[in-house]
């Protein structure tokens, strides 16, 4: 399914983020560490974001200064994508 | 295509030249067993694998074994595979070792939280065989619980293969580094692939740990097949 | 010379605090390594340490103090506190001929970098005042002589990995020189903090491959070993003379019988391959408790774990043990508690104690394939069901010190 741009990107990241950590959306948005408080690994990581590539038609190219361990973070990363599409 | 991501630098660089001679003195008369069995089960994996892709696994203390006959040429395991290599200094050095050797190599930057992901990522999209070792960034001879979980990110085949040298050289008392003798036999020996069918449960991390001592087995049984005559 | 006897424990450690838990956690092999937490593991090689969870000051002193006070001081007025308790000494009571003796390796050193922090960021104004009274060895013991009314000789002793050991020794000569009836013993140490560990991880001292294995990282004497794990904590022995503790009918648990300490005069780093001081204070050791090897029931290993330690103890101690070697078994409590420096020594002392009275010995965990040259009789896996009435201690130290302790089970 692809997604418009308009719809924040908050949603479609605690989906996929509940989805793969098997957690419930409350947790996920609770959450300071996805690593510490919910043993999010590089794999899950990677997963989450195949499912929100999918979920925007994008690609998620991430470098040394992103940070992929919370909902912000991930929503910055994704907005950035966005926008330079 | 050499991987831009791996940084090679001066001291570095010589370190592999260094390592690239030492690998020449190592190769040089040694003696390899095994090498047309393995390829042809290497051949029989990949007719019957269709388009899934493989990935092949192997001890750390295969390495420079590993290395040796890669620089001799003599194995191939295809063309267009890719080896994995750590960000370790070690890591390093063999990578640019195997670029030296024309080999293609990834980084796996394991320590840094998200070139982690960046590199997994990578490596769960290339479409080439990828070599990784098994046991290289957790304690030896067990296969690291990651390592599953990329077979079943890639929905590979996962090819154990074992290379051991009839003699080698421990450095450091520590397992993990085996240097082969010169002019020594070396045997390698690819194992049964370990492949979870489609609706199965993923392949376990016991599986690939059994694969890996049948491979070692059948490695070692060709070495003492191999001994040579008074 | 007067007998100088154990009368209370008191323990802080990774694997639990109070000789209670402590003792549990022994006999049922617990290992207390886990992922770091105390600071940021991305940067280093190891992210693993034998770290003290759950600690709550708040149970030992109170909240201004707790605040104010070094973690490592917490940890020995925590343990001081459980061991005056154990050994039913009263605290606060008038105690002129009552001291403290406590080893530590690195004091309050996560105290002094944070103390500097603050100075540079944000200038001198912003320091603790405290901060010249905190931030030195001696206030570890100073802190326990004040929270116990303690007003015999006050002491910190600081030998590296052999603080705890020297502690222990020290103080048996101190109370049999007569400068005191009673001293708290021990040692403490609380050396997880960034730039301390990034120097270790730098060193190449502690595994590399078990970050995500922390159970299976301390492996003493094992083929796959790599090195030590970090730890803190603190370990406290009551101590008294014989007649002392006789006068107030205290329960005895063990004998401190004899203590030796020498140096290989050498190297920071190492101790000199030829063992010969290493042996010669095992030596004195058994010397001064009148006994010899044969007598052993049990060794302590010092069983870093390092690739170096591990050989080089195996030698010294079938130098030094002969025909004994070949049956008194050994293991390290390190591969529980993981390496507390200065407390170290104290902490195997205090295992030593647990086991006695326990009826057990310590296993050495993750002993899955003795190294060859690390042939010894080792308790590998599971604790070993023995009566151990004398017993070894070893301990070696950055500056090629060596120390060792003989202690003797004593029932009454």
């Amino acid at each position: 399914m692809k997604t418009q741009e308009s719809v924040d990107p908050t949603d479609v990241v605690v989906r996929a983020l509940a989805t793969e950590l098997k957690a419930s959306e409350e947790e996920i948005r609770a959450a300071r560490s996805l690593k510490t408080d919910l043993n999010m690994d590089s794999i899950a990581a990677v997963n989450v974001a195949f499912m929100i590539e999918d979920e925007y038609d994008v690609e998620i190219d991430i470098d040394e200064n992103d940070k992929f361990d919370s909902v912000e973070a991930i929503v910055a990363i994704v907005r950035r994508v966005l926008e330079a599409r | 295509m050499t991987d831009r991501r791996v940084r090679t630098n001066a001291p570095l660089g010589t370190l592999a030249a260094v390592l690239s001679a030492f690998l020449f003195v190592l190769s040089w008369r040694s003696k390899v067993v095994g090498l047309e069995r393995a390829e042809g089960h290497l051949q029989e994996i990949r007719s019957a694998g269709g388009e899934r892709r493989l990935l092949f696994y192997y001890l750390i203390e295969d390495a420079i074994p590993l290395l040796v006959l890669v620089r001799q040429a003599r194995i191939r395991l295809g063309l267009d595979f890719a080896s994995v290599c750590g960000n370790t200094w070690m890591g390093r050095v063999v990578s640019a070792v195997l670029m030296r050797l024309g080999r293609r190599t990834l980084s796996f930057r394991f320590e840094h939280a998200t070139l982690s992901i960046k590199d997994v990522k990578a490596l769960v999209r290339e479409p080439a065989p990828l070599t990784i070792s098994a046991d290289g960034r957790g304690p030896y001879g067990h296969v690291h619980p990651d390592l599953r979980r990329l077979v079943e990110g890639r929905d590979a085949i996962a090819v154990p293969i074992s290379v051991c040298a009839a003699r080698s050289l421990r450095l450091c008392g520590s397992r993990r580094v085996a240097v082969p003798w010169p002019g020594g036999r070396i045997a390698i020996a690819v194992g049964a692939p370990v492949a979870a069918a489609v609706g199965d449960e993923p392949v376990s991390t016991e599986a690939l740990e059994a694969g890996l001592r049948a491979a070692r087995a059948a490695a070692k049984r060709l070495l003492v097949g191999s001994e040579p005559r008074e | 010379m007067s007998r100088v006897v154990i009368t209370g424990v008191g323990c802080v450690t990774p694997i639990g605090t109070g000789m209670v838990a402590f003792t549990e956690s022994l006999r049922n092999g617990v290992s207390g390594i886990g992922p770091l937490t105390q600071c940021d593991p991305g940067p280093h090689q190891c992210r693993i340490a034998a770290e003290v969870r759950d600690f709550d000051p708040l149970r030992f002193m109170d909240l201004r103090e707790a605040r104010a006070l070094p973690r490592v001081a917490q940890f020995a007025v925590a343990a001081g506190r459980l061991a005056l308790e154990d050994a039913g000494l009263r605290a606060g009571a008038d105690q002129t001929r009552t001291g403290v003796l406590v080893g530590t390796s690195s004091g309050p050193i996560a105290y002094s970098f944070e103390q500097q922090s603050i100075f540079l960021e944000r200038g001198a104004r912003r320091m603790h005042p405290s901060a010249p009274a905190f931030a030195h060895n001696g206030v570890i013991a100073s802190e326990c002589a004040i929270q116990f009314g303690l007003r015999g000789p006050v002491l910190t002793l600081s030998s590296a990995c052999t603080s705890g050991t020297d502690a222990i020794g020290l103080g048996r000569t101190i109370i049999q020189a007569g400068l005191a009836d009673a001293l708290l013993v021990g040692g403490a140490e609380a050396p997880i903090t960034p730039s301390l560990f990034a120097a270790f991880d730098r060193l190449g001292m502690m595994p590399r491959h078990y970050n995500e294995f922390p159970e299976a990282a301390s492996r003493p004497f094992d083929l796959d070993r790599e090195g030590l794990v970090l730890g803190e904590g603190a370990a406290i022995l009551v101590l008294e003379s014989e007649e002392h503790a006789r006068m107030r009918g205290a329960r005895f648990l063990a004998e401190v019988g004899g203590y030796g300490a020498t140096c290989d005069a050498f190297s920071h780093f190492h101790q000199k391959e030829s063992g010969d001081d290493a042996v010669r204070a095992v030596e004195l050791a058994l010397g001064s408790a009148g006994v010899g090897a044969e007598a052993l029931d049990y060794v302590s290993a010092h069983g870093t774990g390092t690739r170096e330690n591990d050989p080089f103890e195996t030698r010294v101690l079938r130098r030094a043990l002969g025909d004994a070697a070949r049956r008194v078994p050994v293991s390290s409590s390190k591969s529980q508690l993981g390496h507390s420096l200065g407390a170290a020594g104290a902490m195997e002392a205090a295992a030593i104690v647990a086991g006695m009275l326990g009826g057990f010995a310590p296993p050495t965990l993750n002993l899955d394939n003795a190294d060859p040259e690390c042939d010894l009789v080792h308790i590998s896996g599971q604790a070993r069901q023995c009566q151990i009435r004398l017993a070894l201690s070893t301990s070696f130290g950055f500056g090629s010190r060596n120390a060792a302790l003989v202690l003797r089970r004593m029932d009454g």
